[in-house]
């Protein structure tokens, strides 16, 4: 099975914002949504400036909280990537408390996220973004090619960008979109450690098996009542005969 | 193109009486717009070609609306850079209007003059050095600066900033603010304001101020951006916004426009180039 993965280059990004067409265009995303959102960052004084771009998107997370909550199977896991399918789903939002990077959103009670292009990655094409990036600063493929060549440009970049690292290689259980960045991840707005919610990990080891069990048990119960009653059912029968 | 209004309004040093207007923004590009306008009223004929109701084609007698670059081929581009490059446009869809190629236009309306066309063989250094000249002999013949050096200009008066403008990369010139994908990026510009300096004013980021020029020119309200990304002593806004056109149904209204607000230039005395950012404004609050 094929793992796919993102790595964006922030030493490439231009900021130009044509991944976020191109990905409008491709999706048909309604007004007031959008898959991918590019900010500057800056810090200094004019002419002492330094200035980077953050890229606010779905990092397809290996252990995926989304999927986790999600009741309907809308959100799934598929090669790595997190895909989405908006008729399944029931606008319940469980999604958009569970995400740890606050991406899913909800519009006209659907939710609306970056689902990879899996459509597209499916016939063998790259994602909008990807295809589209001109100073290719977006790149997709198998995740071990992807990350090995994000390592390397990781290396050549700490001559430049002593804080340079990469963001997403171990993360919550590793991240479908690794991100080069030229500083620690709080000055791109990003948790240094991302974590599950907890009351998440409650749910999905202890509620969620719980009800499972309670769910048994009611249905072993409801066995039981239903030989008892008809045991019952069958001696009435047999005394009034 | 701005050393061609004065003529059209008095005739020299050579008499001007008809435009066509191709590729460029009449309006938004050529400082001191009430001019502009003047200048067109006084003209005989103008003839606009233009993809978008732009502001100035309003102002023309014809109009010839050009197909969009989806739907025509357009001059060979041979870039001579350290990579030459050649770049082809093909039309990706016939026209899905009335609308030709703006090569078509100009050969149709070429054709009555074409016996009188001779092929222009100049070399690439007609300089009577025959060699690229950084001193520049003609020039110094014409009693200009051969070797031109750099002339201050003057600094803002009290209480107002050099005006400068710029590109974003999500729009093109005036022409892409009315794209629907591209408005919902950007839909309007900012004024930047260093963000010291904004504090100090009392303007806070995102505050809706009106620029005001040293000519008593104001533009439409625009959001306040303040930031460190500028030196104290300018403001800085994107060019291309504060259309007047109402076709132009999306961008309409919507910011403010850097060429309203140059009613002055300095003109380069050896190319003609014109700079706009000799204008100075102060910021007025939207009450």
């Amino acid at each position: 099975v094929a793992r796919y993965a993102f790595a964006i280059d922030l030493d490439r990004c231009i900021g130009c914002q044509a991944c976020v067409v191109a990905c409008r265009t491709g999706h048909e995303i309604p007004a007031g949504e959008t898959f991918i959102t590019v900010s500057d960052i800056v810090r200094g004084q004019a002419p002492r400036l330094w200035g980077s771009f953050a890229h606010q998107r779905c990092f397809h997370c290996a252990a995926a909280p989304c999927v986790t909550v999600c009741p309907t199977r809308a959100l799934t896991k598929w090669n790595g990537l997190t895909a989405v399918d908006q008729d399944r789903c029931s606008g319940c939002g469980y999604c958009t408390d569970a995400c740890p990077f606050d991406v899913p959103s909800l519009t006209d009670k659907r939710v609306w996220k970056c689902s990879a292009c899996v459509d597209l990655v499916r016939d063998g094409a790259s994602p909008w973004c990807a295809e589209t990036c001109p100073s290719q600063a977006i790149s997709f493929g198998e995740r071990t090619d992807v990350l090995a060549g994000a390592r390397t440009r990781v290396a050549a970049l700490k001559r430049r960008h002593p804080n340079a690292q990469l963001y997403g290689e171990t993360e919550l259980g590793g991240l479908g979109l690794l991100t080069i960045l030229l500083d620690r991840p709080s000055v791109y707005g990003l948790p240094e450690d991302p974590k599950i919610p907890g009351m998440l990990t409650v749910w999905q080891r202890a509620v969620q098996p719980v009800t499972t069990g309670l769910s048994a048990l009611a249905a072993a119960v409801m066995g039981v009542m239903f030989v008892v009653a008809r045991r019952r059912h069958v001696r009435e029968e047999t005394d009034r005969a | 193109m701005q050393e061609l209004i004065e003529p059209m309004l008095t005739g020299k040093p050579y008499p001007i009486k008809g435009l066509v207007l191709y590729g460029t923004n009449l309006l938004h590009t050529v400082p001191d717009v009430p001019r502009t306008k003047r200048a067109l009223a006084a003209l005989d004929f103008v003839l606009a070609i233009d993809v978008l109701p732009q502001d100035h084609v309003a102002w023309a007698d014809v109009v010839l609306p050009e197909a969009t670059y989806l739907e025509r081929h357009d001059d060979l581009w041979a870039c001579g850079h350290k990579t030459p490059y050649i770049a082809l446009r093909e039309p990706a869809i016939e026209p899905l209007h009335d609308t030709k190629p703006g090569w078509w236009i100009a050969r149709e309306m070429g054709k009555p003059y074409l016996a009188d066309f001779e092929a222009d063989n100049a070399s690439p250094f007609s300089t009577p050095s025959k060699k690229v000249e950084l001193y520049s002999s003609a020039l110094a013949a014409a009693g200009l600066e051969p070797l031109p050096d750099f002339e201050p200009t003057p600094d803002a008066p009290s209480g107002y900033f050099r005006l400068l403008y710029g590109r974003s990369p999500v729009h093109t010139f005036a022409r892409t603010q009315n794209t629907p994908v591209l408005h919902a990026l950007q839909p309007e510009n900012e004024i930047w304001v260093n963000e010291a300096v904004a504090s100090t004013l009392g303007l806070a980021h995102g505050d809706r101020v009106r620029v005001e020029n040293q000519d008593g020119v104001r533009s439409g309200p625009v959001r306040i951006k303040a930031t460190p990304r500028i030196r104290p002593d300018c403001v800085f806004m994107v060019h291309g916004f504060g259309h007047q056109a109402p076709g132009m149904t999306r961008a309409h209204g919507k910011g403010a426009s850097d060429a309203q607000l140059q009613t002055r230039y300095a003109l380069d005395p050896i190319s003609g180039g014109a700079g706009l950012r000799v204008n100075f404004v102060r910021l007025v609050r939207e009450t």
